[in-house]
């Protein structure tokens, strides 16, 4: 098992940078998950670390060799490809030799190992199709079982489950999390599915035009982003601007409350504030709790009048768009009550907020957290 | 480079393989034509630099005539092409034609079978003593000539049209049917509507053709030798002049030849330069669907499209018919019998098995090198891939005698001295015929992923494994329909090989091309209808392998 360590690692594409400056240390044995929107660098980051290109700067080493100059073939690294790269002209079983006949391991060695992977993978029965008698799902797990019978230090994965139907692709991220776990072997993953990335890895590393904004495990990254680009793009989010009134920041003008705990240099800079759509509590007309609550006192909550813009049903949870104040909208989530279903548009409705869900910005695409 | 990182350097394989392109290039390509280009500016006595071969050539009536006749049999020929090959590809996009895949493989055939075949086969039909001609005779009737111009630009079009014809075909095919049927409701006539809006949108691809005509025409040796008479081309001209010189350096040859090279590539660029200029987007959407013909149309249709075929392969017909005909030496005596077969096997069995040695030797050369050479055009980052297919397109720029001439001027003394052997010609060929299989392997290539060569190397398999055990087995149908295309021009090669051979490498083309001369019309016919004969099987494996797709033949 090995760990990976990637120092200030640039690469361009002529003008296009398409990593800036990476640094990360990867633990040995963890499922480390590279997660960001089209375009971000992932697999450019991904491709690099395999060797299929020289970065223009920095070094890579994996358990503490420096890779910078060792060809793809000797890198001992395995990887799994999104459009899977089966080989086409040879059959599951002759894939899956392939990498330990390069490593000229014994026949009676290649039976045994290439049987056992085969089982790991449940593609037993398998075994003597052509690839182009296979469905996308059972060659991706040729993919898999043939990067991982040669043992490698690392495993990478492109989007390994982007061309799979959904209830396949959920499937498979158990299947592939349990087998990471019990092989313990080091695994890089690039997804741009942030469920995928959250449900499936130790760390998740947020990128963004080549540079990476947060790695955390998934739960720092879900409630504690680093800036506003992981808020919004790690599960949804609603952001507000905040604006400043008699030195009192505000969220808009029909925000009920005060917000506490507010970081010391509130106001100085322009913000946003975020709240995620579960954190926000829903009561139907106008009354309740701002009449519940004593004037005067501070409360743990802010409240929102609010009136009923669109809402959507969708199973175990009800969807619900809130306009709060003119032009403003809130996204939020909540169980689905028969009252909350009948609410016509236009109702008015009444939200709250713990003062700790809410979280503050600097403006800008990746302003940071304060 | 620092010295300390040049010690540092050590090259990939793929690094060596491309070194080892560009030596080859270099020593086969740009030092033999370089040799040309040189020898035509210096003196042939003493060496030194001088513009009085130019000088020479452009105040002789000889000369001029040879580069004006040149000029004349190419633009014909190309038009000739043309008027062939642009109704065919008409008529066979647009209408429902039976006996389609008759129609295009009698045209591939005519395009693969040797010209000069073509041309002494009219000269049996049409000649002074020709079939045709004697029959007119008895009746009385007076024949006009087939040798000169006439005889040169038939067997030009009917050899060419194809080109035209299988490029311009696929460009009406893929033509938006609403732009044509806007034109229509525009008030066009449907001859304007042709004119003005399926014309230009076919252009390039016709220009392409025509292009490829003209080159072929103007290099072409076997045709106008063989039935120019007193016409003579500049490809004539140099290998008579060459033959004269022999001794000394052949400095009008190649100056005659830089000629030739002047006039292909001009019309390269011209034509890229024409392209260039109107360039339209086309969208793959409502396509045409081919209509079916009723009445006195479809008669007229389908008699143009068989007769435009028919016509081209008839010459070959005519071979092979005549190569069974009872033969006394040069004489015909009448009857059917297999005289010419025995003359070929007892008296010039070397020519035909050179012919097929010295054919495969070159071909299995550029099977295991186009291979690697299409590697570097697809997958090599930057940008010597498309360098390295700009050169590749030089060898169809120079013609054959000119790179023979080339290739005897440079390697004709130590430390390599290779006149009068067998490797000049294996050499002379594979080059000439390499970027048939580069382009045949490149397109193939192109259809594989790179990912799968990706993953063969992330699982430990050096360069040259991932080559041979994962790229070569997917591109090798591509590698097998580029060898089939190599060895047919190959084996039919005439205009190199008749400056390079000698008793013992003797080729079939050439003997053909000295029967003819003689008056032996019995042998040639028997050694072309072999030549016709492997050419066909050849062909056929390219259509079994491309599933019947013609644009391996271009
Ligand atoms: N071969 C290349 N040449 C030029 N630019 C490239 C090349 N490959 C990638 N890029 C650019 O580099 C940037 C990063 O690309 P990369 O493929 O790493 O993105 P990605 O995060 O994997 O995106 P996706 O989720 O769509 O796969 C992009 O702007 C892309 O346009
Ligand atoms: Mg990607």
């Amino acid at each position: 098992m090995a760990d990976v360590f990637i120092d200030r690692v640039k690469k361009s594409y002529g003008s296009v940078v398409a990593l800036h400056d990476i640094t990360l240390d990867i633990p040995s044995g963890s499922f480390f998950t590279l997660l960001g929107p089209s375009g971000c660098g992932k697999t450019t980051l991904l491709r690099t670390i395999a060797g299929f290109h020289k970065q223009d700067q920095g070094s890579i080493s994996v358990a503490g060799e420096v890779l910078d100059s060792i060809p793809v073939h000797r890198r001992d690294i395995g990887m799994v490809f999104q459009d899977y790269a089966i080989f086409p002209h040879l059959s599951v079983r002759a894939n899956i030799a392939f990498g330990l006949r390069q490593r000229k391991v014994t026949r009676a060695d290649i039976r045994t190992r290439v049987a056992e992977i085969l089982r790991v993978v449940q593609l037993e029965h398998l075994a003597d199709r052509m690839p182009h008698e296979l469905s996308g799902g059972q060659q991706q797990r040729v993919g898999l079982a043939r990067a991982l019978v040669t043992r490698p230090k690392v495993l990478l994965m492109d989007e390994p489950l982007s061309n799979l139907d959904a209830q396949l692709r959920i499937d498979l991220r158990r299947e592939l999390r349990s087998l990471q776990q019990d092989l313990g072997i080091t695994t890089i993953y690039v997804t741009h599915d942030q469920e995928e990335a959250l449900e499936m890895s130790d760390h998740v590393c947020v990128m963004y035009q080549g540079v990476i904004q947060q790695a955390a495990n998934p739960w720092t990254i879900y409630h504690q982003p680093a800036n506003r680009f992981v808020a919004s793009f790690v599960g949804t989010n609603n952001f507000l601007p905040v604006e400043l009134k008699d030195d009192v920041p505000c969220l808009c003008d029909a925000l009920i409350g005060h917000i506490d705990g507010l970081p010391a240099d509130l106001g100085r800079t322009q913000q946003v504030a975020s709240i995620r759509p579960e954190h926000i509590e829903l009561q139907t007309g106008t009354t309740l709790w701002s009449e519940a609550q004593p004037s005067g006192q501070r409360s743990d909550y802010v409240h929102f009048p609010a009136t009923v813009h669109y809402q959507s049903f969708a199973g175990r949870e009800l969807r619900l768009t809130a306009g709060v104040a003119d032009g403003l909208e809130v996204q939020l989530i909540t169980e689905p009550h028969h009252e909350y279903l009948d609410l016509a548009a236009q109702s008015p409705i009444t939200l709250r907020v713990r003062n700790d869900r809410i979280c503050f910005y600097e403006v800008g695409e990746t302003g940071v957290r304060l | 480079m620092p010295a300390r990182e040049l010690r540092r350097w050590r090259p990939d394989f793929w690094t060596m393989v491309l070194l080892f392109t560009l030596l080859l290039i270099a020593v086969l390509l740009f030092l033999p034509v370089g040799k040309v280009f040189l020898l035509s500016f210096s003196d042939a006595q003493t060496g030194e630099f001088t513009f009085a071969n130019y000088a020479r050539i452009f105040s002789h009536q000889y000369y001029v005539k040879a580069l004006n006749n040149t000029l004349i049999v190419g633009v014909a020929g190309m038009l000739g092409a043309c008027v062939l090959g642009i109704p065919l590809a008409y008529c066979m996009s647009r209408y429902h034609i039976p006996g389609k895949s008759l129609v295009s493989t009698l045209a591939v055939l005519a395009l693969v079978s040797p010209p000069f075949i073509g041309a002494y086969a009219w000269i049996m039909i049409f000649g002074a003593n020709g079939v045709i001609t004697n029959w007119f005779k008895l009746a009385g009737i007076q024949t006009p000539t087939i040798y000169g111009y006439t005889g040169i630009i038939l067997v030009f079009s009917l050899k060419f049209y194809p080109f035209v014809y299988l490029m311009t075909e696929s460009a009406f095919s893929s033509i938006n049917k609403s732009l044509e049927e806007a034109a229509e409701n525009l008030g066009c006539t449907p001859f304007q509507r042709f004119r003005k809006v399926t014309l230009p949108l076919v252009f390039p691809a016709v220009s392409t053709g025509a292009i490829l005509s003209f080159v072929l025409s103007i290099a072409d040796f076997g045709t106008p030798s063989i039935i120019g008479r007193k016409v003579r081309t500049l490809s004539t001209v140099a290998y008579s002049q060459y033959t004269s010189e022999l001794g000394g350096p052949p400095t009008l040859a190649v100056t005659v030849s830089m000629l030739m090279i002047a006039i292909s590539i001009a019309a390269l660029l011209l034509q890229r330069y024409i392209i260039s200029k109107k360039r339209y987007a086309s969208s793959l959407t409502n396509l045409s669907t081919p209509v079916r013909l009723r009445g006195w149309k479809a008669g007229l249709v389908y008699t143009l499209c068989f007769s435009i075929v028919l016509v081209s392969v008839f010459p070959s017909l005519v071979v092979i018919y005549t190569s069974f005909l009872e033969t006394s030496g040069p004489v015909f005596t009448g009857g059917f019998g297999l005289s010419s077969y025995n003359r070929v096997i007892n008296e010039i069995s070397r020519a035909v098995i050179n012919s097929f040695l010295l054919a495969s030797v070159a071909v299995v050369l550029i099977g295991l090198i186009s291979g690697m050479i299409s590697y570097i055009i697809v997958r090599r980052e930057g940008k010597i891939g498309g360098v390295l297919d700009t050169i590749l397109m030089v060898p169809y720029l120079v013609p054959g005698i000119v790179m023979a001439i080339g290739f005897v001027t440079t390697f004709n003394r130590w430390p390599v001295d290779l006149v009068a052997t067998a490797t000049i010609i294996i050499l002379v060929v594979f080059i000439r015929r390499l970027p048939y299989g580069v382009r045949s392997t490149t397109a193939s290539l192109r259809q594989i992923k790179p990912s799968i060569e990706e993953a063969a190397a992330s699982l430990g398999a050096r360069p040259l494994n991932v080559f041979m055990q994962v790229t070569t087995p997917l591109i090798m149908p591509g590698l097998i329909a580029g060898a089939m295309m190599s060895f047919i021009t190959a084996i039919n090669e005439l205009s190199s090989t008749l400056i390079l051979y000698t008793g013992k490498t003797v080729t079939m083309p050439v003997y053909i091309y000295i029967s003819v001369l003689d008056g032996e019309f019995g042998i040639a016919a028997a050694l072309s209808t072999l030549l016709l004969v492997s050419t066909g099987v050849c062909v056929y494996i390219v259509f079994r392998i491309s599933h019947g797709s013609k644009s391996a033949f271009l």
